[in-house]
């Protein structure tokens, strides 16, 4: 059944499938835009969090590591709750849009890039810091000239938050519905149209898609090691 | 549910190729399969979705078991297109349909015994409150998707192959509407979520009352009584079956017994029958 | 004379322990400080906080008299420094040596202009787009100090920044430190716990121990006047001789140590009780008692022992008074004694330095 199903994915990307293609192409934006808003939330926070001493900074990180075991339906819940109609936002109608779904991830992805972010800074040796203050660094500076060391580490942070939001099921099927429009794909990921295709009882279908799933991983995954590598310290 | 234990129906048919040993095992371990079991009396059972949400199915293999003990009754319920897949793999004994045009040809083709129609409900159009495009006044259910499409006003399908499915594909087809555009929505899912997809968005619906009441849904019936809008469940024993009890479970269902449990189903909760008994 | 940085009443508790206390400590422009003392002694703390570089449980950093806070980034901007361990960033050479001037939005030619005199002056011409990775514990050293060097600060505060270099290089690389200092006239801060280097650097001299100031000012002063025990053992003034004033003539006074008598000159009053400091360099010895009377003090003894260093050579004499000699090589090969030798030791009344002792 396996090979078969190999055989129906390359078929199904290899003669153009619209739907098959658009689905591909829509998973990938979902989880890059989530994964991009969880850079610039967690990134930052888990760099002051290695850094400076501020009061309340053990409270908050142990809020960032508990945030990191969050359920990924608890999230897709809390957001569905937030903007259906009755919700805090429901004037915005973004439930069952990919917002929505892109909304959902950031929850699960941020703290994750945050915890490994602060883990790999504050492995850094303290040397680093008082030496880029001793030449006059401003905090700025001096953040990112800690992030530049750490650099493999904070690639695995935006790894690990890819693999993140490339995998979710749960939370973006509660907030996006799973919908096409005019027969076109709205919300349906390579995640949520695997459940769909079980559901119907289309095995080689959601075979067919959980390859082209693996494969996808991969191939981004061999990307992000590349750079990750790229060049060495002392 | 049913007392028995019984291999999934997929043992039994060629779905996973040379890994049905490996499958088989996994199966084994999850407790989804006791050992020595074989065609005796567990009966398989395949309906619909929108019969097992109701709970109607749970009731009626209870009685049945009751009234036949020494026979136990597996349901699966599946869409109606799968269903009769099922049916024509010989992976079910008895089928309970909900979609005419299909069963016709499922007969036609040999691989059921007969059709019985045992019970109804009705399909309802369902939508919000406000009604935007006015079908309330419009008296059948072919027009009325006419003019929601016309509109541009907001519908959403099942599109997950199943009865309810099927006709409301039927109904395009017969208002001769094709089914492009930003206007009309698939969620490939059951009755229930799909009708909060549909309270959300504010859109359309075709929907069976049962589920409509028993989501509470803040849609409101907006068009209802129409012929077109009938769904008739049949019993189909299989052909392909060499279940012993097949034959029983398919003669209580068309008993009068059973029409009376139909009967009295859902008036202790909600006040009238879900389901309307069809037959003598 | 004028003082740019200044420290005062640093204070910092480690663990409920005040592991430093500095009422005072100065630096002035054109001069290089050498803050000197045993390893632990809190010299790395000390220059840390005057680097603004972590803050002081009490007490205050004067920069030209104003009060500089910690992060104070324009205070900071002024400063420059190596620390200890040569922390470089990844890259190259050139990439580290310019961070300082990179950091300071200075334009790029200028920075690679900088950068190449400051290599040039540690000695590494050519080595700007070497990888850090390939460097020599030494050459990473050298780089360290030259990205420090580069920013041409006002104040540059080096901590132990020769430890990895050979010594070959050592003496001309402190020498071009000690020129960039009074070319560009900043205020140079200089930790070591070496005693050649603290001494053959500096203009200025502070004692640290144990977190504590012992003594600062010019080296020249501390070296030959150091002001107590501890003082005088780190500048390494290893005879140190309990006496007592019996008289003071005009300044020339005469001290009973147990049974030998010294003279020294002092003006502190007949009575007091005193420690006589003299340097190992000040102490003469003969193979027989000297004739002419140059020495006031001499003392007959017996050569304890011999530690050659190398071109001098130590002498520890036993006797009446014992004392240590340091002498040249030529000078001992020509007297011609071993250990177990009779041998006479002494040094002028000038050459002692007289400390109360309490």
């Amino acid at each position: 059944m396996i090979p078969q199903a190999l055989r129906d994915a390359f078929r199904l990307i290899f003669e153009g499938d619209p739907y098959t293609l658009s689905v591909i192409w829509f998973s990938f934006k979902v989880a890059f835009a989530s994964l991009a808003i969880a850079v610039v939330i967690g990134l930052p926070v888990g760099i002051l969090l290695g850094t400076t001493r501020f009061a309340g900074r053990l409270g908050f990180l142990t809020l960032v590591n508990a945030a990191m075991g969050l359920p990924p339906v608890v999230a897709g819940l809390v957001t569905f709750m937030v903007l259906r109609n009755n919700g805090v936002l429901g004037d915005a109608q973004l439930l069952f849009t990919p917002a929505a779904m892109v909304l959902a991830q950031v929850p699960l992805a941020a703290p994750l890039i945050a915890g490994i972010t602060m883990a790999s800074i504050s492995a850094l040796p303290a040397a680093i810091k008082i030496q880029a203050r001793g030449l006059g660094a401003s905090r700025l500076q001096e953040a990112k000239i800690l992030a530049g060391q750490a650099r493999a580490s904070l690639f695995a942070a935006v790894i690990a938050g890819f693999g993140a939001t490339i995998s979710e099921v749960g939370a973006i099927l509660i907030t996006g519905g799973n919908l096409l429009v005019g027969g076109k794909n709205y919300t349906r990921t390579m995640t949520t149209a695997i459940v769909l295709e079980t559901r119907l009882g289309n095995f080689s279908r959601a075979m067919a898609f959980a390859v082209i799933l693996l494969f996808a991983i991969l191939i981004v995954n061999i990307l992000f090691t590349r750079a990750q590598t790229a060049g060495r310290a002392r | 549910m049913s007392h028995g234990r019984i291999c999934p129906p997929f043992l039994a048919s060629n779905t996973f190729g040379g890994m049905k040993p490996f499958v088989a095992l996994i199966v084994v371990l999850l407790g989804g399969c006791a050992p020595g079991a074989a065609s005796g009396e567990v009966i398989v059972l395949a309906s619909t979705t929108s019969t097992q949400d109701s709970g109607l199915l749970d009731v009626l293999t209870a009685e049945f078991e009751k009234a036949h003990p020494g026979h136990a009754v597996k349901v699966v319920a599946v869409g109606s297109g799968e269903a009769l897949d099922l049916g024509r793999r010989g992976d079910a004994d008895v089928l309970l349909a909900h979609s005419p045009k299909d069963e016709a040809k499922f007969i036609a083709q040999g691989h059921g015994v007969s059709r019985t129609t045992i019970m109804k409900n009705n399909f309802v159009i369902a939508g919000p409150r406000g009604d935007p495009s006015s079908i309330a006044k419009i008296g059948d259910a072919v027009s009325a998707f006419r003019e929601i499409a016309g509109s541009g006003a907001r519908f959403i399908s099942r599109g997950d192959e199943s009865g309810t499915h099927r006709r409301e594909l039927s109904l395009w087809e017969e208002a001769a509407i094709a089914l492009k555009g930003d206007w009309y929505f698939e969620a490939g899912s059951g009755m229930a979520e799909t009708l909060v997809i549909a309270a959300e968005k504010g859109a359309y619906i075709l929907t069976d009352t049962a589920t409509l009441r028993a989501t509470q849904s803040p849609l409101a019936i907006l068009l209802s009584g129409d012929d077109t809008l009938i769904n008739p469940y049949s019993v189909i024993p299989v052909v392909a079956t060499r279940n012993r009890g097949a034959p029983v479970l398919a003669q209580w269902l068309v008993s009068p017994q059973a029409r009376s449990v139909i009967g009295a189903f859902g008036k202790d909760r909600f006040g009238s029958s879900h389901f309307e008994p069809v037959g003598p | 004379m004028s003082i740019l940085l200044e420290g005062a009443g640093l204070r910092r508790t480690y663990r409920r322990t005040l592991d430093l206390d500095v009422p005072r400590i100065s630096a002035q422009r054109g001069r290089v400080l050498v803050i000197m003392g045993p390893s632990g002694a809190g010299k790395s703390t000390l220059l840390r906080l005057l680097a603004l570089v972590e803050k002081p449980d009490q007490g205050q950093i004067l920069i030209a008299g104003q009060p500089a806070k910690p992060h104070d980034l324009k205070s900071r901007r002024k400063m420059a420094s190596a620390m200890q361990t040569a922390t470089l960033f990844r890259g190259t050479v050139l990439r580290n040596v310019e961070w300082g001037l990179a950091i300071r939005r200075v334009h790029k030619r200028l920075r690679l202009i900088r950068s190449e005199e400051a290599l040039a002056l540690v000695g590494l011409d050519g080595f700007e787009s070497r990888d850090v990775a390939e460097l020599s514990g030494g050459e990473a050293q050298r780089v360290n100090l030259a990205r420090a060097l580069a920013v041409q600060p006002e104040i540059l505060f080096l901590d132990e920044p020769l430890v990895y270099v050979d010594e070959t290089m050592r003496e001309s690389l402190a020498l071009a430190l000690r020129k960039f200092t009074l070319r560009t006239s900043c205020a140079t801060v200089w930790v070591t716990h070496d005693r050649a280097e603290a001494l053959g650097m500096s203009d200025d001299l502070a004692l640290v121990s144990d977190g504590r100031m012992l003594q600062q000012g010019e080296t020249m002063e501390v070296f030959t006047k150091p002001d107590g025990l501890q003082a005088a053992r780190l500048v390494g003034a290893d005879n140190v001789i309990a006496a007592t004033i019996t008289s003071n003539d005009d300044g020339l006074a005469k001290l009973k140590a147990g049974d030998a008598d010294i003279e020294a000159t002092t003006d502190l009053a007949e009575g007091t009780t005193v420690y006589l400091v003299v340097r190992p360099e000040e102490v003469s010895v003969w193979g027989a008692a000297p004739q002419d009377s140059s020495p006031r003090n001499w003392f007959k003894g017996v050569l304890a022992e011999v530690i050659s260093l190398g071109a001098t050579v130590k002498l520890r004499v036993d006797g009446e008074v014992p004392l240590v000699a340091l002498i040249t090589q030529p000078t001992f090969r020509e007297l011609g004694v071993t250990a177990g030798d009779p041998i006479w030791a002494g040094f002028k009344a000038t050459a002692v330095h007289v400390m109360r002792r309490s």
